[in-house]
């Protein structure tokens, strides 16, 4: 059980039946919003196709990989890369057992997931640059982030 | 038709939003990995 799973067990029905959680029709930051939009559609394609931890490990990975490609001071380590993709991308047990064209279906659902968040996080860091890159510093220089595939900081 | 989700702030996170359907968390405004895994995976 994770921490949302425990919060949701003891603090959801309380919290519904007294002040309520804030629905997301309340203010929303648009950049926020975008992202939620994208996570949505993701969510939906992938289903029961992709585990919640895989589509996970795909958001973060695109949203380095629009880190470095946005902002100045960042860099793709590609060894810390194939190792994180590797951890999201089916087993070829998992492929081996499905006819060529549900192969195909769950590769395209990978890279559509990660695709769709490619441009989402190019799209929040057009938005703005700077404040994105900011936070990306601010990921980096925690040692307890997970799954980082950035090179060192130069 | 996406329906609307609900957000929540982890009290021992400062700064972070979370959504409960998609399961996603954010500092600042910004989305962050970090608190998205620990808030939902961990």
């Amino acid at each position: 059980m994770n921490r949302f799973t425990r919060f949701s067990a003891l603090a959801l029905p309380l919290l519904a039946t007294t002040a309520g959680l804030a629905q997301a029709t309340d203010p929303v930051p648009p950049a926020v919003a975008a992202d939620l939009a994208v996570s949505a559609y993701v969510t939906h394609i992938a289903d029961t196709t992709l585990s919640p931890e895989q589509v996970s490990g795909l958001k973060s990975i695109a949203h380095q990989k629009a880190t470095a490609f946005s902002c100045e001071a960042f860099d793709i380590d590609d060894a810390k890369y194939q190792e994180a993709f590797a951890a999201v991308y089916p087993p070829a047990a998992e492929f081996d057992v499905k006819p060529e064209a549900d192969q195909l279906k769950l590769h395209s659902i990978v890279m559509v997931t990660l695709g769709s968040y490619m441009g989402s996080q190019l799209t929040l860091a057009s938005m703005d640059t700077a404040a994105f890159c900011a936070n990306a510093e601010e990921e980096r220089a925690d040692p307890a982030a997970p799954g980082l595939i950035w090179a060192a900081k130069p | 038709m996406r329906e609307p989700d609900q957000v929540f702030f982890p009290a021992d996170l400062p700064g972070v939003t979370c959504y409960t359907r998609a399961q996603q968390c954010y500092r600042n405004g910004h989305y962050s990995a970090r608190a998205t895994r620990e808030v939902f995976w961990n």
